[in-house]
């Protein structure tokens, strides 16, 4: 057996006879040459293919923020968005005629004319009245009388500058006109978004399973959607835009509130909470003339308190929860009724009748009529939720109110119509 | 790169055996050395770095089959006529190494012809001295059952390289 020294000779004289050959030397750079060149190649190829990687995965996938949108230059006062829908020249032609019937009006262009399952059909028109105002007019179907077209409202044109969106949310758009349709259920909204929104939703905060996450598909940039026992001030109506990348996400570009005043409607006066003492808060509401005691005061959430005194320019509402404030409710859909009253910081359901469909569950929505509606369930408001299931044989049910009543910055007062279309 | 070519010339001979191959080797790993240059200088130990460049380069290129040649069969060698003992013994050393895998070999001509400790050869092979213990062992194991038995190992099957 070689111990490793005799290894190591027997290595060393195997390898010992190998002598380097002549121009070795030369042979090394060339190779060396020759493997920079193939190692810039390389390096230069590897580049290319990771800046074209790079650049289509920027072109097919999105990454940051979706492009922000682009406004349509106006059309002199009007909005310069391109008409949405099939455009039927003889719904224009109807539509325009209803509209000239209360006053001649000009320069009539076309915002929306189209067919609609819910409401059949729903054409937004733009032009100038008599005085040359310029005006906005939606126009839905009559079903009452063979679709006939009615005029639903007729309001100043919007800023066409910085409109996003023009809706109507109303319970009066299925019937002639002023009329509500049959209940609760017979509440729509309409709205059309500038051009580049991808998706139109609406929300309404009186119904329990709005719609939330990311809408499936692009459905335009016009909607018409049921919105049982909702109001304007209780519906919100959201603009998403996708871009045409993969995995891109919706981006929110606007969420405003909904638009009322039909015919028949009650209207929201908005105002500005000036002072908070105890459970009272001042509203400022300079020039409002319909403001009266006893009106309601509602959030998008639901019902603030009641106007208790009008002074100048300025309306006190008791809140809900303020001692001896109570009103006549019931729950939504059951239909239990009671009285909720406020507990100094509490709100409390009572005088629940007894009998067999007479249970309240936790969670169970508590509405109060309106009293500048025209119905009892038509835009009842939201007082509050149940906070417990009542308990058998109780007649009462402590409510955990809807509104935030310590963020309170801007109210809108319910007022009756007043016979005044959309101004 | 003249100073260091005959001896590495020689380590490479004896990892492949065969004189052609191993110019192909050095000159290899020296232009891998020319190209890296400019790193190298800052090195301390480019010696350590050069022949590191060779075990790689030799053990992936016994990886190609391109490259290496491979047995297309076995070569039964019959009993050689003991006429010159020290050529024979030579002979028969370098087909034993030939017989070595790769990483045997190279623990093999790093640890006894290179005269590299285990820490050593463990650096330019890349991995841990315990696999450099191993793999010295092998292949030490297997050249003394040769180195011993010359006549007995004409009867095994003899893989050429």
């Amino acid at each position: 057996m070689p111990s490793p020294t005799e290894l190591h000779d027997s290595l060393a004289e195997l390898a010992e006879p190998v002598r380097p050959t002549d121009g070795y030397e030369g042979q090394v750079l060339r190779r060396a040459r020759r493997l920079r060149a193939r190692r810039r190649f390389a390096g230069a190829a590897a580049a290319a293919v990771c800046l074209a990687l790079v650049v289509t995965t920027l072109r097919l996938v999105a990454f940051g923020p979706a492009p922000q949108l682009t406004a349509s230059p106006p059309d002199g006062p009007f909005l310069g968005w391109p008409a949405v829908g099939e455009v039927d020249a003889d719904l224009l032609r109807e539509a325009t005629g209803v509209w000239n019937s209360a006053g001649p009006h000009t320069a009539v262009r076309a915002l929306v004319a189209a067919r609609d399952q819910l409401l059949h059909s729903v054409v937004v028109l733009q032009g100038y009245d008599q005085r040359n105002s310029p005006r906005l007019a939606f126009f839905t179907s009559d079903r009452t009388a063979g679709d006939a077209l009615r005029l639903r409202v007729d309001r100043p044109a919007p800023d066409p500058v910085t409109t996003r969106v023009v809706s109507l949310v109303s319970p009066r758009l299925t019937g002639p006109a002023g009329r509500a349709g049959d209940g609760f259920w017979d509440t729509y909204a309409i709205a059309v978004a500038m051009p580049g929104v991808s998706t139109v939703r609406v929300s309404t905060t009186t119904v329990d399973d709005e719609m939330r996450g990311d809408p499936d598909r692009a459905k335009g940039r016009f909607v018409v959607e049921a919105a049982p026992g909702a109001t304007a001030e209780t519906t919100t109506v959201t603009g998403l835009v996708r871009p045409a990348k993969l995995f891109a996400r919706w981006r929110t570009a606007f969420a405003v509130p909904g638009d009322g005043g039909a015919d028949g409607d009650a209207r929201g006066v908005r105002g500005k909470v000036v002072r908070r003492s105890g459970d009272q808060i001042v509203v400022a509401i300079p020039g409002a003339q319909a403001v009266r005691p006893g009106q309601l005061a509602v959030v998008a959430d639901g019902l603030v308190g009641r106007v208790s005194e009008v002074g100048r320019g300025e309306a006190t509402i008791a809140l809900i929860t303020s001692a001896g404030f109570t009103i006549p409710a019931h729950t939504n859909i059951s239909n239990v009724p009671g009285s909720v009253r406020g507990a100094g910081g509490k709100l409390v359901m009572e005088r629940i009748p007894a009998g067999d469909k007479m249970e309240i569950y936790e969670g169970n929505r508590v509405v109060v009529s309106d009293p500048a509606q025209r119905d009892d369930h038509l835009g009842a408001v939201t007082v509050g939720r149940a906070a417990a299931t009542k308990a058998t044989g109780a007649d009462s049910v402590e409510l955990t109110p809807a509104a935030d009543l310590a963020r309170l910055r801007e109210v809108s007062i319910m007022t009756p119509f007043d016979g005044r279309s959309g101004d | 790169m003249r100073a260091r070519y005959g001896p590495l010339l020689r380590t490479a001979y004896l990892l492949c055996g065969d004189r052609g191959r191993a110019e192909d080797l050095v000159q290899a790993t020296l232009a891998k050395t020319v190209v890296a240059w400019p790193r190298l200088q800052r090195s301390e130990n480019v010696d350590h770095y050069v022949r590191r460049i060779l075990i790689n380069t030799f053990v992936s290129w016994r990886r190609r089959r391109s490259w290496w040649e491979q047995p297309l069969g076995r070569l039964i060698e019959g009993p050689a006529p003991d006429e010159y003992a020290a050529v024979d013994q030579r002979d028969w050393l370098r087909r034993a190494l030939d017989a070595l895998p790769a990483r045997q070999r190279a623990a093999v001509v790093l640890r006894f012809y290179e005269d590299l400790s285990e820490q050593d050869a463990a650096r330019v092979l890349g991995c841990s001295v315990g696999t450099v213990k191993s793999l010295s062992s092998r292949g030490l194991q297997t050249l003394r059952r040769q180195w011993v038995e010359p006549g007995a190992a004409a009867e095994n099957e003899v893989r050429y390289a």
